[in-house]
């Protein structure tokens, strides 16, 4: 069962009004509950392990700090999660790091004619099976996606949020998220090719 | 008739197809090659990254119980 399903009496009335109570049992129980989740969303973002922690820990903050206002109209977990990939945007920002510039998937999309054909059809699948099972490769691949691109991903179809959730927690629209899970996995395998035929500068 | 184009953004877009919608997609892959190699790939990638990210955190257990002890001690006392 993906960690998302479990869980589910934490948005109760009931233990919203504990929490906004500051009960230490129930504060307890959320943090238990949900740091684990949050810690690894961040990791699979690509964040190394100490700023994860970082990350982690000012979403709880955050949380802690906003729960007298928190009406509950969302899931707990929403909540969270929503505050967490607003952290991580922020520390994207701090980092400086050179912003992916979405260039493959650019390039994905380059693969079709007006008519919506391939142009060129993706190449031999033993030499992609190769370069996917490469592990410099695709770790190199999943740097390139922007943030949101890797939230989608990873969100949508490593831990297995439900779509509507997801939207609120990226503040898109089902639209959008389908958008960016298009160009996300088009990007990846654009990469993959790319580099499984030796076809890039950073090879 | 679904395009490649449209083939590609369905398969990945993860959005509810009619049972229509389905079927044009499931034909498109049936007489496709070039879409039936891309879906494949695009299996083998996401097997990847998935392999990849439950790896990288599946060593974590130590550090995610000082983090809630560290929260606990903030909040929770």
């Amino acid at each position: 069962m993906s960690e998302a399903a479990r869980s589910p009496n934490l948005s109760s009335p009931e233990f919203l009004s504990r929490l906004r109570q500051r009960e230490a049992s129930a504060i307890e129980v959320l943090v238990r509950t949900y740091t684990g989740q949050l810690f690894r969303a961040a990791l699979g973002l690509g964040f190394d392990e100490s700023t994860a922690d970082e990350i982690v820990q000012t979403t709880w903050s955050a949380f802690f700090k906003s729960v007298p206002d928190f009406e509950g109209r969302s899931h707990v977990r929403t909540y969270l999660f929503g505050i967490l990939y607003n952290k991580a945007s922020e520390q994207r920002r701090d980092e400086k790091r050179t912003t992916p510039t979405d260039e493959a998937a650019a390039l994905a999309d380059r693969n079709f004619n007006a008519a919506g054909m391939w142009l060129q059809p993706p190449a031999n699948p033993e030499d992609f099976a190769v370069a996917a099972q490469t592990k410099e490769i695709i770790e190199a691949c999943l740097e390139d996606l922007t943030l949101k691109q890797r939230t989608a991903l990873v969100l949508k179809t490593i831990d297995g949020h439900a779509t509507e959730e997801i939207c609120k927690i990226m503040n898109v629209t089902v639209t959008n998220l389908g958008v960016l899970l298009h160009r996300a996995k088009g990007a990846l395998r654009e990469c993959i090719e790319r580099r499984s035929k030796g076809d890039c500068d950073e090879c | 008739m679904l395009s490649c184009k449209e083939v590609a953004q369905l398969l990945n877009s993860e959005t509810q197809l009619s049972p229509l919608r389905r079927m044009s997609l499931w034909l498109h892959l049936m007489m496709c090659r070039p879409c039936a190699i891309y879906r494949k790939q695009i299996a083998a990638a996401m097997a990847a990254v998935r392999r990849i990210v439950l790896e990288r955190r599946s060593k974590h257990a130590e550090k995610i119980r000082e983090i809630e002890e560290s929260v606990l001690n903030r909040y929770a006392k």
